[in-house]
């Protein structure tokens, strides 16, 4: 337990002890600036338009920018964790201690949550903006962001196990993108392609389009929950058995 | 401390470490030697814990590597050989996290912390970026690394490599100081480094295990059946060509004339049994004395540590 604090403390200090944290917040806070004035603007001169949406779940619904988000930032994320130690080598230091492999890939992913999370730490001011023009439900706020936890946990732990099986950063980057665009993100189109019951039910249940209307509207629906909840939990095993298989350095 | 049985390592195809067997006892601070790609690094880690043995068993302090892998490694700490460390964190910084991964905290990590950083001379780097250090202070923030939870065996994988001889002679004098509360296994292939600090060698080659004991065990038992003999000799044949004169006298002894030479009326003979008989030797002192010759020294040799690791480390040797 305390192993895996200590890791996670590491996590954090060298995110933020190195211009990596900075980069990363930034170029966040940017791109998401942007998307929400976009969805302000659009609201202010068409309100017919969001129809019972307020801009703030425009901003953290099923949009193509906040699966951007998604797509970019968790990877950003989540390719140093263990591609940097190879790359270094200290990975051999890590795993020479009495610490073991599922303390390690826990500390880390935590680590990686708490950044991530931090990156949409600062946008709790864009509900302060809407709140001078009209009332914010808080309560749908807070969903959106546990949808916001649960799916970027969910593509942080796949992340995770790429950058386990990559020698470099650029790599985790790549592999982390194709798992989580090609799998998680096109996995969820099926419903819209297929007709028959028993397919639209699947694909509607892995749909991460239709989880992150549900969220951002204030549906917190335990089917998605437990859904991503697995998803990282069979990341992170993997991660674990794939450090534990390690044969050479 | 240390005991390996039958220890094998392979990769792929390739047979890094072969049946490897030795024993390093508490207290011994042991040279582990060997030439470039003998298997030391892969020992060593397998000892750490970092890669699992293909085959064979060892233990450190009686706990199995595998088995026991958790309370083998909380008795070392392992500095490696390309001592790894993060650019991005402070020295304290970096001992604290080591500190707590190795399951010390609270007062007794600020204690571990400020004793290791004393003892490994970096007190005055504490709040320095690791990134910034100097090759010589990332070795010791390395060897503080390997110290914080006082492990009693410290397992260092060519700790000196890269440092200026200053650097090298002040880490001999830590490890001296070091060796009173610590078991060493010292990987290195810079022989006078192990006869400056070390008691005991284990010398691999090409795998395998070609010779383990104390120093003097080892520099000796590769003299065994090689002696120096000295002795007044008239003048004549013995002072001008003493060389062939004592071919001559051993004939048909069962001995080999290594070299001779002959100083102010005495000659010094380097002699070596060819089938290991030592009677041999007996006959070829009657035989100089029937020579006339005065026989003041007969001495066993023994061969420095540099010979006998090229003896036993040579292309294709064997013990």
């Amino acid at each position: 337990m305390r192993a895996i604090f200590a890791i996670y403390k590491r996590e954090l200090l060298s995110s933020f002890a190195s211009p990596m944290g900075y980069v990363l917040l930034a170029s966040f806070l940017v791109f998401n600036g942007v998307v929400f004035s976009f969805f302000m603007q659009m609201v202010a001169s068409n309100p017919a338009l969001s129809g019972t949406r307020g801009p703030l779940q425009m901003f953290f619904g099923s949009t193509i920018l906040s699966v951007l988000t998604l797509l970019i930032f968790c990877p950003a994320i989540s390719m140093r964790t263990f591609a940097e130690e190879r790359r270094a080598r200290t990975f051999e230091t890590l795993f020479t201690t009495t610490v073991t492999e599922t303390e390690v890939v826990l500390g880390k992913f935590f680590g990686a949550l708490t950044v991530w999370m931090t990156l949409w730490l600062p946008t709790l001011l864009y509900a302060l903006v809407v709140r001078r023009y009209g009332p914010v439900d808080w309560g749908v706020l807070a969903s959106a962001y546990l949808g916001q936890c649960v799916i970027g946990g969910a593509f942080l732990s796949l992340g995770i196990l790429m950058s386990a099986l990559s020698r470099s950063q650029v790599t985790a980057f790549v592999l982390s993108f194709l798992a989580t665009g090609g799998v998680m993100f096109a996995l969820g189109l099926g419903s819209y392609i297929y007709t028959d019951e028993s397919r639209l039910q699947f694909f509607g249940y892995v749909n991460l389009w239709s989880h992150l209307e549900n969220f951002s509207v204030g549906l917190v629906d335990t089917r998605a929950l437990v859904y991503y909840l697995s998803v990282t939990a069979l990341g992170l095993g993997l991660t674990v058995n794939v450090l534990a298989g390690r044969k050479e350095a | 401390m240390i005991e390996t049985h039958k220890l094998t390592r392979r990769y792929g195809a390739r047979v890094a470490v072969e049946a490897l067997s030795f024993t390093v006892e508490r207290g011994q601070i042991v040279g582990f030697l060997g030439p470039n790609g003998a298997g030391k690094s892969s020992t060593l880690r397998m000892l750490s814990g970092f890669i699992p043995p293909t085959a064979g068993t060892a233990r450190i302090a009686g706990f199995d590597i595998v088995e026991e892998k958790q309370s083998a490694q909380a008795m070392l700490g392992y500095m490696p050989e390309t001592m790894p460390l993060y650019p991005e964190l402070r020295v304290r910084e970096y001992l604290r996290f080591r500190g707590e991964i190795k399951g010390l905290w609270g007062k007794k990590l600020n204690a571990a912390v400020d004793r290791a950083m004393g003892l490994a001379d970096i007190a005055d780097r504490d709040a320095q970026l690791i990134g910034e250090l100097s090759k010589g202070y990332k070795q010791r923030v390395g060897l503080a690394d390997a110290l914080v939870a006082s492990p009693p065996l410290l397992i260092l994988d060519e700790p000196t490599e890269g440092l200026d001889p200053n650097q090298v002679a002040r880490f001999r004098q830590l490890l001296g100081a070091l060796k009173a509360e610590h078991t060493i296994l010292l990987s290195t292939h810079i022989l006078s480094e192990v006869e400056a600090v070390c008691d005991h060698v284990v010398i691999l080659h090409q795998g395998k295990l070609v010779a383990a004991g104390s120093l003097d065990e080892v520099t000796a038992r590769r003299g065994a059946g090689a002696f120096a003999v000295r002795c007044r000799a008239p003048e004549g044949p013995w002072q001008t060509a003493p060389e062939a004169e004592a071919r001559r006298c051993f004939e048909g002894l069962g001995l080999e004339v290594e070299g001779a030479s002959a100083e102010a009326g005495l000659v010094s003979l380097k002699l070596s049994l060819t089938d290991g008989d030592e009677a041999a030797l007996e006959a070829a002192v009657a035989r100089l004395v029937g020579a006339g010759l005065g026989v003041r020294e007969v001495k066993r040799a023994t061969r420095e540590l540099e010979e006998v690791f090229q003896l036993l480390t040579a292309e294709g040797g064997a013990a």
